[in-house]
């Protein structure tokens, strides 16, 4: 099947899942420590984080993966020679994930700062006065309740990154579009092959449209929408 | 760092050697031609895709389903390389035209753009208040003079905030053209640093040149927000 290759593409399909899984869990965590930065009164914490979403949104995310990507690595290659130990080669998948976490981080800390300031301010004022500590109310109050506003923005921001998995491909990461493309040249039938890698990024953007219509209905218990 | 990698070949990056459009203007070039597509398209086909006809909704709907659905490298590829492995489009007067990277680039990124569009055309569409609808009516205007005088010009005022994030988005779509061998913006900042072997001062020349090009777009669509827009801001209390 597939002159072959089903394999081989089968296991670039799984290294694409697992470059989104793994770069949206980085871009999750570090987004939502940038949005509480961006919130902070302390403006030497504030100022950073602001210019670092700036900057990240400004450029195209394949430029920044190339810079991170290639520039990384002759950093590294420098260090060895000054520190004079052997140069590392860097793992593309790591790098891969790290560089899409870091830069879909800046997208994700926009969507959790509107969140954050979606949250009616009654609610933690009255969680502290309950005697909440800060990490408390964090958790339990504003946290699930900013969860509800945020989700739009997380879904879309997932199904974004899901297809820009598809980049890591320009730095030689054996993934869907790489190895599909690859087959494509040694067998001289690169148009089914690529079909078949467009259905299956088809195919797990239309299973995560759905996934994230099930958890949004999770947050949204206890709110009602408003028709007219 | 040696900035000397970039002063040296600033022609490259802005507009070209005199032989080719490359940098900056060939990226401006891809991205108002594809959007112009886009555009061009998603007016029409967003009111076909709110239309209560499936046999008018369900192809629009399906070309935008399969657009968003996937990669716009995919798409690219799939037309720059997997077209040309067709024989009657070989033989077929498209050819002239597919075989260019241009074209192919061009054509994918302006029918993404196109399908992102449309869907966020329609929803602004379909949100029309209906009292606008029904007055439209009252006044005795025919279903095509409501389209042209009620419900597009609305929507479209309404699409601006949503459509300037598309913008924005597909001029950031347009780096990928150098997968094709374009030397857009991006395609110079790889060929410089594979040249001079350094990946710095080409790539950094490169985000700059994005990022004061992705300033002036949304410095633009604020200036049209305030314009035309103004009719939803909040009625100041202090008038």
């Amino acid at each position: 099947m597939l002159y072959g290759y089903a394999d081989s593409i089968l296991a670039g399909a799984l290294v694409t899942i697992k470059v989104g899984v793994f770069s949206f869990a980085v871009a999750l965590a570090l987004g939502l420590l940038v949005a509480n930065a961006k919130l902070s009164k302390h403006r030497w914490l504030a100022w950073p984080a602001t210019a670092f979403t700036s900057v990240m949104r400004s450029a195209p995310d394949f430029v920044w993966l190339l810079f991170l990507y290639y520039g990384g690595q002759t950093a590294l290659n420098l260090l060895g020679q000054r520190m004079g130990f052997q140069a590392i080669d860097i793992d593309a998948f790591a790098a891969s994930v790290i560089i899409l976490g870091v830069i879909y981080s800046a997208y994700l800390a926009e969507t959790f700062r509107g969140a954050f300031l979606a949250v009616d301010k009654g609610q933690a004022e009255s969680a502290q006065a309950f005697g909440f500590n800060r990490l408390q109310v964090q958790m339990h109050i504003v946290v699930p309740q900013m969860m509800r506003f945020a989700l739009p923005g997380i879904s879309n921001n997932w199904l974004v990154m899901l297809k820009a998995t598809a980049i890591t491909s320009m730095v030689s990461l054996n993934e869907l579009i790489f190895l599909s493309r690859s087959a494509g040249k040694a067998t001289g039938h690169g148009l089914e092959l690529l079909i078949v890698a467009a259905l299956i990024y088809l195919l797990l953007s239309t299973v995560s449209v759905v996934a994230l219509r099930f958890i949004a209905a999770h947050y949204a218990a206890g709110s009602k929408e408003i028709t007219l | 760092m040696n900035w000397h990698v970039v002063f040296d070949n600033l022609a490259l990056f802005l507009w070209g050697d005199g032989t080719r459009t490359t940098g900056l203007l060939l990226t401006v070039e891809l991205f108002i031609t594809s959007l112009g597509l886009g555009l061009v398209m998603a007016i029409p086909l967003s009111l076909l895709r709110v239309s209560s006809n499936p046999l008018l909704r369900t192809p629009v709907w399906l070309f935008t389903y399969l657009f968003r659905g996937t990669p716009l490298l995919v798409q690219i590829y799939i037309i720059y390389f997997g077209l040309a492995e067709i024989s009657w489009i070989r033989s077929s007067w498209a050819w002239t035209y597919l075989r260019e990277a241009y074209i192919c680039a061009w054509l994918a990124i302006g029918l993404n753009t196109a399908a992102y569009t449309i869907e966020i055309l329609a929803g602004c569409i379909q949100k029309t208040f209906h009292g606008e609808i029904e007055a439209a009516r009252a006044m005795g205007m025919s279903r095509w003079t409501q389209m042209r005088h009620i419900i597009l010009p609305g929507a479209m005022r309404r699409a601006i905030p949503a459509y300037s994030n598309e913008v924005v988005l597909t001029l950031h779509c347009t780096a990928l053209a150098s997968s094709i061998t374009l030397l857009d913006l991006a395609g110079v900042g790889r060929s410089i640093s594979m040249r001079y072997a350094s990946p710095y001062e080409a790539y950094i020349a490169a985000l700059v040149l994005y990022a004061v090009f992705t300033g002036l777009v949304f410095l633009l669509f604020r200036l049209a927000e305030s314009k035309w827009l103004a009719y939803l801001r909040p009625r100041s209390t202090h008038p």
